[in-house]
C-alpha cells in the first residue's frame, strides 16, 4: 500500500531522466509523506498494544479454570408456562464451551427439571438464556447450577 | 508537493483497505475465527503475531516495486499494513457484534489480532496489485532468486492454510477419507502444484524451463513447494490446537487435507505477489 507513493517518487524522476531513481536526485527519493509516517506509527503502536495484551495473557496470568455461576434474572409468563431468564457468568480465567445449566423447581407439585446449554462462555464473561417450566418458579423453590463444560 | 504526496499516500492506503477487506472478510465472517481468538493458547497466538512481522516485511519487499531494499520503507509499509489490518478487523468485528463492549479486553484483542494478519497481507498486496502504473521489468522478482521464490510460496501456503485450518471441516474430511483417498489427495495436490508452477510459471521461468524442463521444475519447485505446504499446514493446525492430543496418524491425515489448499496457495502465490 505504501507502494503507491513509493512508486510515484521513483517513477517521476525515472520518466524525466529515463534512468533509475537512484541515479536521479536522491533527495527527492528520500521524501516521505507525513501520512506514511503517521500510518506506520499508528500500526506500530497498535501492534505493540495487541502484542502486550496477548503477552500478558500468555505469561502473566496463571489461568484459573472456568468458574461458572448461574443467576436468575427474572421470570416471564409465556403461553406455555413460565420462562426463567438466567445469566451464566464464567468467573475463571479460562473459557468454557458446551456449558450445561440445569434448573430444578420444587414446591409446585411434581419437581421439574429444565436444562439449557451454552455453546461458549469466554473467560470473565457471561451469557444469558432461558429455562422453561410449567409451574410458576416464583411460587416454588428454584435451584440453578452449571453442570459441566468442555475445554474448547 | 507535500500535499500531493500525502494525497497519493492516502489513495494508496485506501487501496490497502480494499485489499485488506478482500483478503480478510472470509475470516472476519467465520465463527471459528472469533472463537479461536479467545480459545487459542495465548503463547501460540503471540508466536503467530510475532512471526507475521518478518513475513509482512518480506512481503512488503517482494510485493514492492523498488529494486533496492530500503529497510525503512519496508518497515513503514509493513506497519502501515498492520494498522489497516487491525483497524479493519476492529471495525468489522464490532459491526458484526463479535467484538463487544461488555467482553474482556483480552477476548476482543484476541479476535482482532487473529483476523488482522490476513488483512495486513491483503493491504500490502493491494498496494502492488492496484498500483496501476507501468513499471519496468519486475526487478525485485529477479533479484529475489530462489530463496525469494520459496518465501513467496510460503506466504501463499500460510495464507490459505490459515484460511482453512480454523474450520471443523478439515478434521471431518480427514476422518471420512480412507487411506487410498488420502493418498489420492496428496497426489492431486502435488500434481496441481506442479502443473501450475510449470505451466503458469514463475518470473524468469523461461530460463529455468529451457535449462531443465519439467523434471527440473519438479525437483526445485514442486517438491520443496509441497514440503512447505505440509509444514505450514502442520504449523497452522498446531497453532489452532487441532493437533493437541491427536494420534499421529490422525494428525497426518489432517495435515494432508490442509496441505491441499496450502499447495494451491504455494502454486498461485506468484501470480498475486
Amino acid at each position: 500500500m505504501a507502494r503507491g507513493p513509493a512508486k510515484k517518487r521513483q517513477t517521476r524522476p525515472r520518466a524525466a531522466a529515463g534512468r533509475p531513481a537512484s541515479a536521479a536526485g536522491p533527495k527527492k527519493a528520500r521524501t516521505r509523506p507525513a501520512l506514511e509516517w503517521a500510518a506506520a506509527l499508528l500500526g506500530a503502536g497498535l501492534t505493540a498494544l495487541v502484542l502486550s495484551v496477548i503477552a500478558a495473557q500468555a505469561f502473566l496470568s496463571d489461568p484459573s479454570p472456568p468458574a461458572l455461576v448461574v443467576r436468575a434474572l427474572g421470570v416471564a409468563d409465556t403461553p406455555q408456562g413460565f420462562m426463567v431468564r438466567v445469566r451464566v457468568s464464567n468467573l475463571g480465567e479460562r473459557p468454557a464451551a458446551g456449558v450445561t445449566v440445569e434448573g430444578t423447581l420444587a414446591g409446585t407439585g411434581e419437581p421439574e427439571t429444565s436444562d439449557v446449554s451454552f455453546d461458549y462462555i469466554a473467560a470473565q464473561s457471561s451469557q444469558e438464556g432461558g429455562l422453561a417450566f410449567t409451574g410458576d418458579p416464583r411460587a416454588g423453590r428454584l435451584t440453578l447450577r452449571a453442570k459441566g463444560y468442555v475445554e474448547p | 508537493m507535500a500535499r500531493s504526496e500525502n494525497g497519493a499516500y492516502a489513495r494508496a492506503l485506501a487501496r490497502g483497505v480494499g485489499g485488506a477487506l478482500l483478503f480478510s472478510f472470509p475470516l472476519l465472517m467465520t465463527m471459528e475465527m472469533w472463537n479461536l481468538g479467545v480459545t487459542m493458547a495465548p503463547e501460540r497466538l503471540l508466536l503467530m503475531m510475532v512471526a507475521s512481522l518478518p513475513m509482512l516485511l518480506g512481503l512488503s519487499y517482494f510485493a514492492g516495486f523498488e529494486a533496492t531494499f530500503r529497510l525503512t520503507d519496508e518497515i513503514l509499509d509493513a506497519f502501515a499494513a498492520l494498522a489497516i489490518g487491525l483497524l479493519l478487523a476492529t471495525g468489522m468485528l464490532a459491526l458484526f457484534g463479535a467484538v463487544r463492549g461488555d467482553a474482556t479486553l483480552a477476548e476482543n484483542v484476541g479476535k482482532i489480532a487473529i483476523c488482522a494478519i490476513p488483512g495486513a497481507m491483503g493491504a500490502l498486496l493491494a498496494g502492488k496489485q492496484f498500483g496501476g502504473q507501468v513499471m519496468e521489468a519486475p526487478r525485485p522478482r529477479e533479484a529475489a532468486g530462489y530463496p525469494g521464490d520459496l518465501f513467496i510460496m510460503m506466504t501463499g501456503a500460510v495464507f490459505l492454510a490459515f484460511n482453512v485450518a480454523p474450520t471443523e471441516e478439515v478434521v471431518l474430511i480427514a476422518h471420512q477419507m480412507a487411506p487410498f483417498q488420502s493418498l489420492g489427495l496428496a497426489a492431486l495436490s502435488i500434481g496441481l502444484l506442479h502443473v501450475i508452477v510449470y505451466e503458469l510459471g514463475f518470473p524468469g521461468e523461461d530460463l529455468r524451463r529451457g535449462s531443465g524442463g519439467s523434471a527440473r521444475v519438479f525437483a526445485i519447485f514442486t517438491g520443496p513447494g509441497y514440503g512447505i505446504a505440509l509444514a505450514m499446514s502442520a504449523y497452522a493446525l498446531w497453532s489452532f490446537g487441532r493437533l493437541d492430543g491427536v494420534a499421529l496418524s490422525e494428525a497426518a491425515g489432517m495435515i494432508l487435507v490442509l496441505a491441499f489448499p496450502a499447495a494451491l496457495g504455494c502454486a498461485t502465490a506468484r501470480l498475486v505477489v
